[in-house]
């Protein structure tokens, strides 16, 4: 017979064994996911089916619910991923890599959106203008849609600094443009600048091919493409850096194998027509991470 | 209370009108009333889920400027009382004035609590004022906010109250006209009902020719053309049935078959204005129908044409004793002379039998000058008119060929009279001469006859003796057939009167028969004519005796006071007469055995003129007997 201090320290020691050895959930609580967008209804309504689906597959990992976040800033979406208020976010390249650079988050998945991987920006002008190439465009007006607008701004913009002009934003289609500058105005709308550049408001416009090819299709014997730039991701997905590796492991395969179930199928569907995540190609963000003055130049990174 | 059925006619209707009408204004207006607050709360609520849906992204970002700014402009719609928009803790973020007064208080008014702890929007009305209030969403479900507004109520109290007051215009100008209609439309029913009535008093006071002008296609139309068209029916019923009257009363007091007819046919043309009639008769003697009778053909050619009226159709009629009705006289195979029709533009035919009970007597056609088709009335009509003139004509064929017989028979009869009063004038003479010459030689006078000659001679005379005697009845009879025989009273002691009678018969009688007398000495005078009564006595006495082998001949006479009358009975036991003859005894040359091998002689005149004579004195006679054992002659003559 054992003693009652043996009998004790025995119970002690079999409820020490069986609570080591019972299944842990890997991350307690829920998890967020963060937007920046100006118009958070629109965006949390857009994102829900993901976060929904995401923060149901995670639940034998101890997530109880899913959140979006939204922000107007990527200062704002890196300070929160710094607070660990938001775990994951997703967004264009340039943003993401802005938000990265800022709060030291990773990218982790590339989303493939309406069938496509990625998009290039194409940049025209009217067949008879007499501009050829990027460096005709000294002196004249070039037409983005509007401002961290990826294809339509940030790509296009990067492709002239990367050729050695002086691009500078211009209040009006009368502004001066110096010789050695090329001047920009935010038509606002894909529609607006196919039209500012038949009309002569612009001389040259810049659209993503998908766009281009939409807008155009009715004066493509009038336009011409001077430019077509490097192809970037449509999406990437990130997550902060300090974010568990096993919950990053196991978010990745869950993303990955998403469009491989009837229900990862329609949650993508329902997240504006996504095709699927997968892994981001080697290099294909280079062009990007090699211009980081330019993203802080754009995103006032200091 | 004792209202006539337009009034309550009216009462009732204004009343469902009144009823109806309000009730249905009343639950209008208080359904209206419902809806328009209920369409307000809904719209309200719909533009309370608008403002929270547009004010998502400054509220999500705690915009205050945006937020401030969008329900300024809110507020520019004077519906709205107040707005509020707070974050989860109900402290007011925007108020939706320009001052933003209530901005950083924290509301806590009951309303205001219950919007903290709801799901959904809620709404209470309260001081005039729809408040609506609740969470405000996230597609994620999470709840960013609260957004409460009020709406004023006024000005929905406004349309609510013009709307009741046009309901209530509109209800009592319908009211109104309802009433006016109900008024109008019991009068439209109420005034051919008094019609209906009112003509139907006339129809049964007499006046057929009353008709109602109602022409309306409802109920009370049907129930006028029905009163109308029964006035028409009883008229003509009534036209038929005196025409009936009329021919029935023909019928019965004249004899005169060609007037009959004629108003048959003038009845029907009144009743039942056919074209043409005529009436064909049967000739017995030839078995040919012949017209006897027609009207209404081609006027002045009538006179003559009737007659010649073909009488194919009316054959048919009479050989199948059953109506017949042609629609087309010339497409019909038993029409034999169409040319005739055709002339006279005759088309269409009927013909009914005058039948009295199998007899077919003729036929009666009628004509029409259009295609008709005869109904089942007309058919069923005329068949009765025929009959009665059937009987008109059976009638008047059975008069005069009685009329025919009686006048054979009266010269018949004054024929036999005459042969009867010669013959016997010439066969008394004479038998008078005979009996004369014979009595004078039975007397002797003319010599010595014997014993066998004597009693041949009294058998003659005898013999001629009943041979006068029958010739004298004969003549007695003829006298009284010709009505020339008189009764003569005078005062008589019967007394006296039957003892002369018994005096007369006491004499041996050449048979086992005993004549007895059974009167009493005291007798009454009476007045009567002693010869036809002693007539009536011997003759009843003389047949007793004869028809008595043996026994007993009893002649009685018995006065009844109390009748004034005298009865006389003569009872014998002799041969008796067969019941089923006695009624008959008394006629004219009847005896109770009429048989030529009878072993009684005798013409049978003897009770005829003693029935004449007892009823000259205004007495009566009968007779009872007994074949085998006898009979009795009962004679009461009044004193």
């Amino acid at each position: 017979m054992l003693s009652n201090q043996a009998m004790k320290i025995l119970r002690i020691a079999f409820f020490a064994v069986a609570v080591l050895l019972a299944p842990q959930a890997m991350w307690a609580g829920q998890i967020n996911i963060g937007d920046i967008y100006p118009r958070p209804a629109d965006a949390i309504k857009r994102a829900w089916p993901l976060v929904s689906y995401l923060a149901k597959q995670l639940q034998p990992e101890g997530i109880t619910d899913g959140k979006i976040v939204v922000v107007k800033t990527i200062p704002e979406m890196a300070d929160l991923l710094k607070e660990k208020k938001v775990d994951l976010f997703i967004d264009s390249p340039f943003p993401a890599v802005a938000v990265s650079r800022l709060s030291g988050s990773k990218l982790l998945l590339r989303r493939w959106k309406k069938g496509v991987a990625g998009y290039h920006t194409v940049i025209f002008v009217e067949k008879d203008s007499g501009i050829n190439q990027l460096e005709d465009l000294k002196g004249k007006i070039i037409a983005f849609e509007e401002p961290h607008n990826t294809s339509s701004y940030f790509l296009p913009k990067l492709v002239l600094v990367q050729k050695g002009l002086k691009v500078i934003q211009k209040r009006g289609a009368s502004d001066a443009v110096a010789p050695n500058e090329v001047g920009y105005l935010f038509a606002g709308q894909d529609p607006n600048t196919m039209f500012w550049v038949l009309k002569g408001k612009a001389s040259a416009g810049v659209m993503s091919n998908e766009n281009y090819l939409l807008e155009a299709r009715r004066y493509l014997n009038s336009l011409k493409v001077i430019h077509k730039t490097f192809t970037i991701p449509r999406h990437v997905l990130g997550y902060r850096a300090d974010l568990d590796p096993k919950l990053v492991a196991r978010i990745k395969e869950i993303l990955i194998k998403m469009d491989q179930s009837e229900e990862g199928k329609k949650a993508l569907q329902d997240f504006e027509k996504t095709t699927k995540f997968d892994e981001i190609p080697k290099g294909v963000l280079n062009p990007l991470l090699q211009s980081m003055k330019f993203i802080e130049a754009e995103f006032n990174i200091k | 209370m004792n209202l006539n059925i337009r009034l309550k006619l009216v009462a009732f209707t204004v009343c469902v009108v009144l009823l109806v009408g309000g009730s249905i204004s009343l639950y209008s207006i208080l359904q209206v009333r419902e809806q328009i607050l209920t369409t307000f709360e809904d719209q309200s609520q719909e533009i309370t889920a608008m403002i929270s849906r547009d004010i998502l992204n400054p509220l999500y970002f705690f915009d205050i400027s945006s937020l401030r700014r969008q329900l300024e402009n809110i507020r520019l719609n004077p519906d709205f009382s107040y707005t509020y928009i707070t974050d989860l803790n109900g402290v007011v973020l925007a108020d939706g004035t320009r001052e933003n007064s209530l901005r950083d208080q924290r509301l806590s008014d009951p309303f205001s609590k219950e919007v903290m702890l709801a799901d959904h929007w809620i709404s209470r009305t309260e001081e005039g004022t729809l408040k609506i209030g609740g969470p405000v969403f996230m597609a994620d479900g999470s709840r960013i906010g609260y957004l409460q507004a009020g709406f004023a109520l006024h000005r929905i109290y406004q349309i609510i109250n013009d709307t009741t007051k046009t309901s209530l215009y509109i209800t009592f100008i319908c009211l109104g006209i309802g009433a006016i209609l109900a008024v109008l439309l019991s009068a439209s029913f109420t005034q051919p009902i008094l019609s209906i009535a009112r003509a139907s008093r006339e129809i049964g006071a007499g006046k057929l020719d009353t008709r109602l002008p109602i022409n309306r296609g409802d109920e009370l139309g049907t129930l006028a053309e029905s009163i109308n068209q029964m006035a028409v029916n009883l008229k003509i019923n009534l036209e038929r049935i005196q025409a009936l009257h009329e021919i029935n009363l023909a019928t019965t007091s004249t004899l005169d078959t060609q007037a009959v007819l004629d108003l048959l046919l003038v009845r029907t043309a009144l009743l039942l204005p056919y074209s043409a009639a005529t009436v064909t008769l049967l000739n017995r003697e030839t078995g040919e129908l012949e017209s006897v009778a027609g009207r209404n053909l081609n006027g002045e050619k009538w006179g003559t044409s009737w007659r010649k009226v073909e009488t194919g159709l009316a054959r048919a009629v009479f050989e199948n004793k059953a109506p017949l009705a042609v629609g087309n006289i010339q497409t019909d195979r038993r029409t034999r002379d169409r040319d005739f029709f055709l002339q006279h533009g005759l088309v269409s035919y009927l013909g009914v039998p005058l039948a009295v009970k199998d007899d077919i007597l003729g036929v009666l056609s009628f004509y029409a000058k259009e295609e008709h088709q005869f109904s089942n009335d007309e058919v069923e009509f005329l068949t009765t008119l025929a009959g009665q003139v059937a009987i008109a004509v059976h009638n008047s064929q059975l008069y005069d060929q009685t009329k025919r017989q009686a006048v054979e028979l009266v010269t018949a009869n004054k024929a036999k009279d005459e042969f009867l009063s010669v013959m016997s004038h010439e066969l008394r003479t004479p038998l008078n001469v005979v009996m004369g010459y014979v009595g004078m030689i039975n007397d002797g006078l003319l010599g010595d006859i014997n014993p066998d000659q004597e009693r041949a001679l009294g058998k003659v005379i005898s013999r001629s003796e009943d041979l006068l005697r029958m010739i004298n009845e004969i003549l007695q009879a003829t006298s009284l057939e010709a009505r020339a025989v008189k009764a003569e009273s005078r005062e008589i002691s019967l007394g006296s009167f039957l003892d002369d009678l018994r005096s007369n018969y006491e004499i041996p009688m050449d048979k086992q028969l005993a004549l007895n007398w059974d009167y009493p000495a005291e007798l009454p005078v009476m007045r009567t004519d002693s010869e036809k009564l002693k007539h009536i006595l011997e003759n009843l006495i003389n047949n007793a005796v004869k028809f008595t082998i043996q026994g007993n001949v009893t002649v009685s006479a018995r006065y009844n006071p109390k009748a004034k009358a005298v009865e006389f009975k003569v009872a014998d036991t002799g041969v008796g007469i067969q019941e089923e003859m006695i009624p008959s005894i008394f006629e004219m040359f009847r005896q109770g055995d009429s048989s030529e091998t009878r072993p009684y002689g005798g013409v049978g005149i003897g009770l005829y003129i003693v029935k004449k004579f007892t009823d000259l004195l205004g007495g009566k006679i009968e007779a009872a007997s007994e074949p085998g054992k006898g009979s009795i002659f009962t004679v009461t003559i009044p004193c």
